[in-house]
């Protein structure tokens, strides 16, 4: 079990003591509960770049401290954290665009795993995602990597609920053209 | 009745549910967020007295204004004692109305 969970104390728990008291302890048991699960969809969403994603994620929960407050638990406080860093990793691809001009050289992955380290069927997924359109990867993203309903997931990007749909279901519709080795009929075919 | 299941959706619920396992480590990621908090910005006691004087000032001036000058307070007071809801005393109960308005705001953004 990871360590530092529930002390008896929900998250709206913490919340509450770190509005009525500036109770940093409460926040850094917020962190602590929050960190790797938003460190993992950082390290997703910048390609596997570990130091990238976590100067966004430490950048996320300052921001979360500072505004805690607007917090207004229309949402988990999971997904708002998630809202929060999927902004940070727009302004840092904003920011990364605007001084290199070329969009190709976004942050350097320099710790993704290699090839060799996955397996056939995760490396097929990974290159599947890979010819997908940012606003396609980032529904699936959220949708499947960080769990969320589609209504949350149109709560972390930003966009209306048929957007994200359109969105997965076009995903989808590619991934199945490059995934097509694994479809029902392609294994019958392969085993005949 | 058979239900179609989408390989793709499958394949990325298995891929998903290997990634959300992988738990990462702390390793001073906590410590070094909890050193690096700024002091969150929050109005001051003395600036909540300010507004809270400030408010003060306008709701009088305004019931003042409302209730045509003079004895507004003391007329109020007398025709919310005797139960007559003259316009003064509308006007007084108008200025406590914004005066506890005021006082839950504060109090909220603590």
């Amino acid at each position: 079990m990871p360590p530092g969970l529930p002390d008896g104390f929900s998250d709206s728990d913490l919340i509450g003591r770190v509005l009525l008291r500036d109770d940093r302890n409460a926040f850094a048991e917020l962190v602590r509960r929050h960190q790797s699960s938003l460190r993992a969809s950082l390290r997703k969403m910048t390609g596997g770049n570990r130091e990238l994603s976590d100067d966004i994620a430490q950048e996320t929960f300052i921001l979360a401290w500072r505004n805690i407050g607007a917090f207004r638990y229309e949402a988990r406080f999971s997904t708002w954290l998630y809202r929060i860093a999927f902004n940070c990793w727009q302004s840092e691809v904003r920011r990364k665009r605007e001084l290199l001009i070329d969009a190709n050289a976004l942050p350097e992955p320099e710790s993704t795993p290699p090839e060799s380290d996955l397996t056939g069927v995760q490396r097929d997924l990974r290159h599947a995602m890979e010819g997908l359109t940012d606003n396609e990867r980032n529904a699936i993203e959220q949708c499947y990597y960080n769990d969320l309903s589609h209504e949350e997931a149109a709560y972390v990007l930003g966009i209306p609920l048929g957007t994200v749909k359109t969105n997965i279901l076009r995903a989808r519709e590619k991934m199945r053209a490059k995934l097509a080795a694994y479809q029902p009929h392609a294994r019958e075919g392969v085993a005949a | 009745m058979n239900i179609i299941r989408d390989p793709v959706d499958d394949l990325l619920k298995t891929d998903a549910a290997r990634h959300r396992d992988h738990y990462i480590d702390d390793d001073g990621f906590t410590s070094r967020v909890a050193e690096s908090l700024p002091a969150r910005a929050s109005l001051s006691i003395a600036a909540r007295c300010a507004i809270l004087g400030g408010a003060t000032l306008l709701a009088t001036l305004f019931v003042a204004l409302f209730a045509g000058g003079g004895d507004f307070l003391m007329d109020a007071a007398m025709d919310i004692a005797t139960s007559t809801m003259t316009q003064t005393a509308i006007a007084f109960l108008a200025m406590v109305a914004v005066l506890i308005a005021v006082s839950i705001s504060l109090a909220g953004d603590r």
